[in-house]
Parts: C-alpha cells; sequence; structure tokens
C-alpha cells in the first residue's frame, strides 16, 4: 500500500516492527497521531529517544537504570545477602510489584536455549557469579518454569553449589506454560515463600 | 461419548454434508475413491486436531476451494453437548473452536472426546520399524492422561535442545560437559516419567489384548505386548542411576553422531503370539488379526482411564479380516462405543442381515463427494 507521505509510510512501518503490532494497527496509530496535538507528539517521541540516551544497564545487576547502576542496587534498604536470578528485567519488576522481597537482583538476559544458539557466553552468568563474595549468603533462582528456564536452573546450580552459598529454587505455583511477567502479585508471593533448595 | 451431528463445509472431496448420527453404529459405503475415508478423516480430526493419514493439513484442502471446515456436535460421558470447529486455510493456518470459543493449545482438545481408528496406514503399527509403535502408544497414552501428553511434549523439546548442542559438537564447535549436564538431567526426570507411564501402560494393555485375541480368533493362542525400553531396569540399581550411567558411556558416541541415543525416544514394544515374536513369524493373516485386537483393547483401555467410551473409526474393516472375524470385530467394538465401518457396496451388501440383527444402525452412501442417507 502506497501513502501520499513518506514520514506516515516510515512511522507505519517503524511501528508495525513493535511486538504484538500489526500493519493495521500501525497505521491506526499513526491516522490518530495525526489527529493529536503537536506537542502531545513531541513529549511521544521525546520519550522515545529518552530511552536510548538516558537507559542504562546497570553495571551490577544488568537491571534497566539511568545511572552507573541501579536503584536497587544503590539503596541502603536492601539485604545485599541476596540475590535473585531473574531472566529478564521486567521480571524484576514483577517481582517488586509483590513487595515482599528485599534482596537484590542479577539479570541474565534470557536463558539457555542450544537450539536458538544461545549458550552460557550470551548471559550474564560470569558477572553473577563474580558478585558471589562472602557478603552473599543465598542465591534464589528465579528463572521461569520453562523447559529452558529449569535447565538453566539446572546449570547455574552446578555452578553455585561448589561455592557453599545456599542455593534455592523458586517454587511452583506459577501455571506451567506462562510467564512471570504475567502472573499475579498473590501466585509469586506464594512462589517466593515456598522456595525451595535445589 | 458420541459423534450427534457432523457439518462438512469442505474438505478433501467432500462438501455441504449435514448429517445427523441416530445410531450407535454408522455404515459408510460407496465405491473406492468416493470419500469413505474422508468421512472418518473428519471425524478423527475433530477428536485430535489432526488426520491419521498426513500430518501436513494442506493436505485436506478440497480441489476447488483453499479452505477445510468441520463442524461436529459432541456428547460427552455426561450426555453434555460441545461444539468442535477445525478451520485451516494457507493464509491463517489451522484454527479450532471448542463451544465458540478459539482453543489454545490444539493439543488441549486430545483427551476430550478420545477416538481409536483402524485404518490401511496402522499395518505398520506391527509390521513397520519401532517409530510407528511409539507413535501408537503415545496416542494412546496422550489420550488417557494429560500428565503423559505434557511429559512427551517437554521431553521432546529438552531432546531438541540436547540434539542442537550434540551436533553443533559435531560441526567442531567446542561444547563442554557443562553446558550438556543440566539437558542429561532434564531427559532423566522426564524420560523416567514417560517410561514409568509406558510400563504401567503394558501390563494394563495386556490383560485386555489376550482377551481380544482369544475371542476374535478363537483359539487358544495368547497374544501379548512386552515392553523393549531403551534403559531398562537393571536389578539393585535405581534407573535414574542407570539412565546416567548410560548417558555417561554413550557420550563420545553421540558427539561423533550429533544425535541423543539414550532415552525413551528409542524404545520398543515387541508383540508375541504363545512366545513367538510377531514381527518375524507371523503370518498375514495373524498380523491383521493382532492389529484388530491391539484396536480394541486401546479402545477399553481409554475407556477404563477416561470414563469414556472413545468413538471407533473402522476404516475398510473386510480388507483386514475374513467375514467371520470381521463380524466378531464388529461385535467387540460396538459392546459400549459408537462405531463408524467403511466398506464396499458388495461388504454392505453381505453385511446387511448380521447388522440388521444386532440392532439398528445408519447406513450412509457415499458418492462424488455426497452423502446420501439410504437403506
Amino acid at each position: 500500500m502506497h501513502y501520499s507521505s513518506s514520514a506516515v509510510e516510515r512511522a507505519v512501518m517503524e511501528l508495525s516492527k513493535l511486538p504484538g503490532v500489526g500493519r493495521k494497527s500501525a497505521q491506526r496509530m499513526v491516522f490518530y497521531l495525526l489527529k493529536q496535538s503537536p506537542q502531545a507528539v513531541n513529549d511521544l517521541s521525546t520519550s522515545l529517544s529518552d530511552l536510548v540516551q538516558k537507559v542504562k544497564f546497570c553495571s551490577i545487576c544488568n537491571n534497566i537504570a539511568e545511572e552507573e547502576t541501579c536503584e536497587i542496587c544503590r539503596s541502603e534498604k536492601r539485604d545485599r545477602s541476596i540475590i535473585c536470578v531473574v531472566e529478564e528485567a521486567n521480571d524484576i519488576w514483577a517481582f517488586e510489584r509483590t513487595g515482599d522481597y528485599r534482596g537484590l537482583y542479577h539479570v541474565l538476559g534470557g536463558v539457555l536455549s542450544p537450539l536458538d544458539g544461545i549458550g552460557p557466553d550470551d548471559l550474564h552468568v560470569k558477572e553473577l557469579l563474580q558478585r558471589l563474595d562472602d557478603s552473599v549468603h543465598e542465591v534464589i533462582v528465579a528463572t521461569n518454569p520453562s523447559t529452558e528456564g529449569e535447565a538453566t536452573a539446572l546449570y547455574l546450580a552446578k555452578l553455585i553449589k561448589p561455592l557453599a552459598i545456599k542455593l534455592t529454587r523458586i517454587a511452583r505455583g506459577i501455571p506451567v506454560g506462562a510467564d512471570l511477567e504475567h502472573a499475579d502479585e498473590m501466585t509469586l508471593s506464594r512462589a517466593l515463600e515456598g522456595r525451595a533448595e535445589i | 461419548m458420541r459423534l450427534n451431528r457432523l457439518w462438512i463445509k469442505s474438505i478433501r472431496n467432500l462438501c455441504e454434508i449435514d448429517h445427523l448420527f441416530s445410531h450407535s453404529k454408522t455404515f459408510i459405503y460407496g465405491e473406492n475413491g468416493q470419500g469413505k475415508t474422508n468421512l472418518l478423516e473428519s471425524i478423527y480430526l475433530l477428536c485430535l486436531a489432526k488426520s491419521f493419514r498426513t500430518r501436513d493439513d494442506a493436505d485436506l484442502l478440497p480441489i476447488e476451494a483453499d479452505f477445510f471446515r468441520v463442524e461436529g456436535e459432541l456428547a460427552d460421558t455426561n450426555g453434555s453437548n460441545h461444539r468442535v470447529v477445525v478451520y485451516f486455510s494457507e493464509a491463517t493456518g489451522k484454527k479450532i473452536q471448542l463451544d465458540g470459543k478459539p482453543l489454545r493449545p490444539f493439543s488441549a482438545l486430545v483427551g476430550k472426546f478420545p477416538v481409536v481408528a483402524l485404518s490401511a496406514g496402522d499395518q505398520s503399527i506391527t509390521l513397520g520399524p519401532p517409530s510407528e509403535r511409539r507413535r501408537f502408544i503415545n496416542i494412546l497414552l496422550s489420550q488417557s492422561s494429560h500428565r503423559y501428553l505434557d511429559d512427551l511434549k517437554e521431553y521432546e523439546r529438552i531432546l531438541k535442545h540436547r540434539n542442537a548442542l550434540l551436533s553443533r559438537s559435531l560441526q567442531g564447535e567446542r561444547i563442554s560437559a557443562q553446558q550438556i549436564d543440566p539437558w542429561d538431567e532434564r531427559l532423566v526426570c522426564k524420560g523416567e516419567a514417560l517410561v514409568l507411564s509406558r510400563e504401567k501402560m503394558t501390563i494394563e494393555l495386556n490383560a485386555l489384548l489376550s482377551s481380544a485375541y482369544s475371542y476374535l480368533t478363537g483359539g487358544n493362542q495368547v497374544l501379548s505386548l512386552s515392553y523393549k525400553p531403551n534403559v531398562p531396569m537393571i536389578a539393585g540399581q535405581e534407573r535414574r542411576e542407570t539412565f546416567f550411567r548410560r548417558l555417561k558411556t554413550a557420550s563420545a558416541k553421540e558427539r561423533k553422531q550429533g544425535i541423543s541415543l539414550v532415552g525413551p525416544h528409542r524404545d520398543d514394544f515387541v508383540f508375541m503370539i504363545s512366545g513367538r515374536d510377531l514381527r518375524r513369524f507371523g503370518s498375514r493373516g495373524e498380523h491383521k488379526s493382532v492389529l484388530v485386537s491391539l484396536k480394541s483393547a486401546e479402545a477399553f483401555f481409554l475407556q477404563e482411564k477416561t470414563n469414556t467410551a472413545p468413538l471407533l473409526l473402522l476404516d475398510d474393516l473386510f480388507a483386514e479380516l475374513d467375514e467371520m472375524r470381521g463380524k466378531k470385530a464388529i461385535s467387540l467394538f460396538s459392546q459400549s462405543c459408537q462405531i463408524f465401518i467403511t466398506g464396499t457396496t458388495a461388504d454392505y451388501m453381505a453385511l446387511k442381515p448380521f447388522l440388521e440383527k444386532e440392532g439398528e444402525f445408519d447406513p450412509l452412501f457415499v458418492q462424488q463427494g455426497k452423502v446420501n442417507k439410504q437403506t
């Protein structure tokens, strides 16, 4: 389909690259934006370019941050002896919503998936091991209960067990086949309570 | 369980069919190539979301349409009615609706409406390679327990990941033992669950199998199924330990071949008639009788496990059995199940008096993709 403006064409193309957005939805968004005030559209575009300019990844845990380290790693109130290992940064937000967890996090940036060619070197595993000094008393492995998440948990277990640090895996309670991101607070609270050693 | 009504918009050579099934037996007859088997295939599709003849849904497309659509009204054990729609087009892919709502994943349909089919391709269960027998057992167990289906899907996914690592190792990439370890552990965990289910099933199926065979053949030969797991139980050892040990021993070979060599994906099952291996010594007639006995044992097994009598689809039964055994098979199958039989017009004429004696039935005449109710 051809639009009379190449700017419209380009905006539709860029938006339709987003997850869950097809070409038709992208068109609807663009025509909606065209009807908005220039200020509203500018705000949106600034917020997007801020993503590139301001957002960094925490040098300690790989969480999303605006400074060298993230708010959680900087916070005085957090328990520095526990590290909860998650797949992605948005899993942290899911845990934070429960309000039950006061320890630190570590974002792996994915899971082991040989079919997709993702091995240990593609994940932030080395960085995790570097963090495990005497001050750390427990590591909680909170990867998703998927085929790949379970294998990743076992892989980490083999690496961490020899270090004589308490190692736990979040308990089931999360529906099998669902993502942490979509789980409700109650389910996640229960899963944290019932965590078990691997 | 019952199929009360079948609508076919179009599938293969069938189109615009709307049929009510009022009796527990339906005899579908007509000349070859008219669409009898396609009718059974459509019913199978409603129960298991796939065909028994092909893995590729596009094979079911009619020549002159770019989609197929089959709908059925099925009553479960409690007598409540459900509507299942299976739709496919190249553009949208396959879509399934259960009671008006989209169904995802499709495997959620498996076991809701148990079905047993006997078709020409099934000869490979007794004659073909081990993979054919595993396929049969997997369908049987998946319909009787959703847990088994979940374990199987998980096992197959683990296997794919593990094979990906091994094949990269084959191509010269350095893959450490540490990288394979977690997949070994998962493979053993799910593999053990599959083996336990298969072991238990074999014991239960055997009782049903031997009684069906002796009824069908009227002889005193005993049919049994013996399970040959790739990782057998060794006395005094935990199965897990044996599994891990076998993986360790096979490790170098696996890397050399780039594929997983140990686990239930290499299991086999052997049919024995009074101690003789059917595959090596069985006559053609014996193979056919074993197959029919197996299907009847499958039906009774599903009934026991799910409390639901499955639908039975018997494609060209009389090409498989002589008239006497065919009649016995029908009596055996129709004890509790709704059955659908296909045959030639000649088969129908020969069998009509017998069917009438056995109770009421639906005769269906199929010609050039159309269905006519005739008597």
